[in-house]
């Protein structure tokens, strides 16, 4: 059994016209397994990523995390679910900006009600590991682009989830600091052996995945792995997505 | 597409932003409106109590004015506030600043003429309720009219107020900068920032005030309400800013639950709106203070009535200055002791001549002779002490309380000095409180003092007042008169009577008589219209308070939303985001009511011995507020579940 299992997946949004966003999904995703997901946009990556992350509900199919059907569960059980178990990293940070960095990472383990000294412990390896220690006592508004996503995925992971979800983590950030936060994510899978899901179309981002599955009008349509080398593996990335949008010049190569 | 129609057809369309201005405005015209129809009705002013009323009644319709004119000034510019964006837009689309302007003007008056004539409708349909509920409260026949009056006074005022809002809130738009406007309210919010000194200064203040309320004089009282301005002017801009902060460094506390979440947005949102919480405060206390000292007023009224024995008293002219003018005298205890035996009530006369007399610490009391003080305590069942010369019986009055606590005292010395040296002084042999005639503190001395006090005096100018007490033992059951009692009706009839006499050339009265139920019928007329309007006032006060609280919410809905989207994202439940969402409503809502709470309450503590009261202003200042209480609970209520149910929407 994977740590994320999505069987038979299917998203219907009904309107005056029906549209089929997720068509007959199966993905499993491995303990400690960092899987990409890339498509065009309106492919329906998105809408997987919601389905797993318990905010959409699936029209069919199954989705099971940690052996738990979240979509069974009643609302504030559910609430509890995504506290516990997992961590979300948004294209727009999503920090909260009338707190201080150091209380938007806690936030998840004060709701939880943990003593002060496992949240100053936890708070201190999390800033350590992601190099945000002297942001802490800062506000959202007066830190880089970059320093804010660090400070984002240490509020995912301060609480250890089973799952880390990113959406589009570098969508908002010049390539530099898009690198910085993959390396960051990276090193949490390597160190914590956190399973890990992203969602992205920045090919930079995808290439630190372990494997990277591609989705086209809401199916699946191919995937592919990752050898020793990052570069080879960042250029397979690239020509499977001209293969599949045709237009190679509109993924930018300049990040290279 | 002309320019007018696009100011039309932008708020036909906007319909949803447009309309909580809308309706704000239309309930201040409609409060206002139908305010005046009370104002203006020609029944009032041809009551006894009409025109000494009509003046407090222009002055709280100018309070009320001025509440709608804030009123509709805060949501217009909260309305304004939710709309930047779209002015932001218009600005980089190249619209002049004239034009916004003119746009913004347009709307105004677009909106403003609605709603002064959906105010007005409404206003005319609610104020005949408003009239029934008046006819009650003031036993008054207030049939409906035509209010000409007050249509031309609505429209005028507020036609004049959207009229100058709009130039205002053109000038409110020109200070924004194009980029600020594109932004919005999206804007990251800077911190609250407090000066520690201005926050001290604060609390000092508020210290301060209570100390020197309760000191004696003027200045103090001055100086007490301007340190308690001081005080929560800063405890709403400065010291609350603190207090947060402070909470925050203790994070054994604040990183525990969610206290994290609800008191940085409570930081915000009453920083953001100090000067407006300021104001609720203040108002509120007034409002409190006012109703309380009224409602004190009232139970006075009231205990000048129970505490009376006697229904009626005739009080005699002294008779030589009648005998110098060459009119026929008619007696008045006739008059009224036909008038009883017309009605078939018995009766039963006590003569009393008292003497006034001042006293050394006391001021004036009555002096009364034993003899006849002993018929009255027969009667009345009071406690009857025999008295040797130069002793006394002293009964202050428990409707006129004197300054000094008077338990201790031994003996009374006079003031006149030829009765200080014949007499020397008086011994209390005992002394209770009771108000027989009425708030006059009584002195009894057996009746040789009595005489000798007079002939100790022969020689100054005295008086002997005569007066005859009526005693009506059916109408002592201690309830109080309604406009239909006999006793209310033949107070009426009886003063009437005495009227016609008035500057009449051949006839003259040979005293005046006083009915407790009538005194009390004419004064509880007063007090009812004071606090009808009274009770108007702050409903309308309250109602504002609610609304601004309601609109403060509603500004930052966007705001609130996508944080608690994004908390919800994370895994707040459904639960915890009402707990942190409630507490937060709930500061807003309770804290200037606790402020004006505890405000009125070291006010009317102040104001307790000035009042000529036996009861304590304290406890009905404790009832205005309890009111007050449990009307913005109503509203409380209210405006949580709207603000709730527009937080559930966007949980996930």
């Amino acid at each position: 059994m994977g740590m994320l299992e999505i069987q038979k997946l299917s998203k219907i949004y009904n309107g005056k016209v029906s549209t089929r966003a997720l068509n007959n999904i199966d993905l499993t995703i491995e303990q400690g397994e960092f899987v990409g997901i890339m498509g065009a946009s309106g492919s329906g990556k998105t809408t997987l990523l919601n389905m797993v992350s318990t905010i959409d509900t699936p029209s069919s199919g199954k989705i099971l995390i940690n052996n738990q059907n979240p979509h069974q569960m009643k609302k504030n059980q559910l609430a509890q679910f995504r506290r516990r178990q997992l961590g979300f990293v948004f294209q727009d940070f999503n920090l909260l900006d009338t707190l201080t960095i150091a209380e938007n990472i806690v936030l998840p383990l004060t709701l939880e009600k943990k003593s002060l000294k496992e949240m100053d412990e936890k708070l201190k390896a999390v800033a350590e590991k992601l190099g945000i220690v002297e942001i802490l006592n800062k506000r959202t508004y007066e830190v880089s682009g970059g320093q804010r996503q660090r400070a984002a995925i240490a509020r995912a992971t301060i609480h250890s989830p089973v799952l880390l979800l990113a959406d589009e983590p570098t969508g908002a950030l010049d390539s530099k600091s898009s690198r910085n936060v993959m390396e960051m994510m990276e090193k949490i899978n390597q160190t914590d052996g956190t399973t890990m899901m992203l969602v992205t179309h920045d090919p930079l981002a995808a290439s630190y995945c372990h494997r990277v599955v591609f989705i086209k009008d809401g199916e699946l349509y191919n995937e592919i792995h990752r050898g020793q080398n990052r570069q080879e593996f960042f250029q397979e990335i690239i020509d499977m997505l001209s293969f599949l949008g045709g237009n190679a010049h509109e993924l930018s190569a300049v990040r290279v | 597409m002309r320019f007018r129609q696009f100011a039309f057809n932008n708020i036909r369309r906007n319909t949803f932003t447009y309309i909580a201005y809308f309706l704000s405005s239309s309930f201040a015209v409609m409060t206002f409106f139908t305010y005046l129809v009370f104002v203006f009705h020609p029944d009032i002013l041809k009551t006894p109590i009409g025109l000494p009323a009509s003046y407090g009644m222009k002055v709280a319709a100018c309070i009320t004015f001025i509440f709608s004119f804030l009123f509709v000034l805060y949501s217009i510019s909260a309305f304004l506030k939710a709309r930047l964006k779209e002015f932001g837009i218009l600005t980089i689309l190249g619209a002049h600043r004239k034009q916004l302007n003119y746009l913004i003007f347009l709307e105004n008056m677009f909106i403003g003429t609605a709603s002064v004539i959906t105010g007005m409708f409404c206003g005319l349909l609610f104020s005949k309720l408003f009239l029934l509920f008046g006819e009650n409260v003031l036993d008054l026949k207030l049939p409906m009219y035509v209010p000409m009056n007050a249509v031309w006074i609505t429209i005028a005022a507020f036609m004049g107020l959207f009229l100058i809002l709009s130039f205002m809130t053109t000038i409110f738009i020109r200070q924004r900068k194009a980029l600020e406007m594109v932004q919005g309210s999206r804007r990251p919010k800077k911190e609250p920032k407090a000066s520690i000194w201005l926050a001290l200064l604060s609390v000092v203040s508020l210290i301060l005030a209570p100390i020197l309320v309760s000191q004696d004089g003027f200045i103090y009282i001055s100086l007490a309400l301007l340190f308690d301005m001081i005080g929560v002017y800063f405890f709403f801009t400065q010291l609350f800013v603190v207090i947060i902060r402070l909470l925050k460094k203790n994070r054994r506390y604040s990183w525990q639950g969610l206290n994290l979440l609800w008191i940085t947005e409570l930081a915000y949102k009453m920083k953001d709106s100090a000067r407006m919480f300021f104001m609720i405060t203040i108002v509120a206390t007034m409002a409190c203070t006012t109703a309380g000292s009224v409602l004190a007023i009232q139970r006075y009224i009231e205990y000048t009535y129970t505490e009376n024995p006697f229904a009626y008293t005739v009080h005699h002219y002294n008779s030589d200055i009648d005998t110098k003018t060459n009119k026929k005298i008619i007696p008045v205890a006739e008059k009224l002791e036909q008038t009883l035996k017309r009605e078939g009530i018995t009766y039963q006369k006590f003569r009393l001549n008292t003497v006034d007399i001042r006293f050394k610490h006391l001021g004036y009391l009555d002096l009364i002779r034993q003899s006849e003080y002993q018929e009255i305590a027969k009667t009345l069942s009071c406690p009857n002490v025999s008295l040797q010369d130069r002793e006394a019986l002293f009964i202050p009055s428990n409707l006129d309380p004197l300054m000094e606590s008077t338990d201790t005292l031994t003996q009374l010395s006079f003031v006149n000095q030829k009765l200080s040296s014949k007499i020397e002084k008086l011994k209390i042999k005992h002394q209770y409180t009771e108000s027989l005639l009425q708030r006059e503190n009584l002195v009894v001395v057996n009746d040789q003092t009595y005489d000798q006090i007079l002939k100790a005096l022969s020689s100054d100018p005295y008086t002997i007042s005569q007066r005859d007490q009526y005693l009506i033992p059916k109408w002592n059951d201690q309830i109080l008169p309604d406009v239909n009692s006999i006793e209310v009706q033949m107070g009426a009839e009886l003063s009437s009577w005495e009227k016609t006499f008035f500057d009449h050339d051949k006839v003259a009265l040979d005293g005046y008589i006083m009915s407790r139920a009538e005194d009390y019928y004419s004064m509880k007329q007063v007090t009812s219209l004071t606090i009808f309007i009274g009770v108007f006032i702050v409903a309308i006060f309250s109602i504002f308070i609610a609304s601004f609280l309601y609109f403060k919410l509603f500004i930052d809905l966007q705001h609130d939303q996508r944080y608690y989207h994004e908390l919800s994202k994370m895994g707040l439940s459904q639960k915890e985001m009402r707990k942190a969402a409630t507490k937060q409503i709930a500061f807003l809502f309770y804290i200037p009511l606790f402020f004006s709470g505890i405000q009125t309450l070291v006010a009317l503590s102040a104001l307790n011995p000035l009042f000529p009261v036996a009861t304590s202003t304290i406890s009905t200042g404790l009832r205005a507020i309890g009111i007050f209480t449990a009307i913005q609970t109503v509203y409380f209520l209210i405006v949580r579940s709207r603000y709730l149910a527009q937080l559930k929407r966007v949980m996930v």
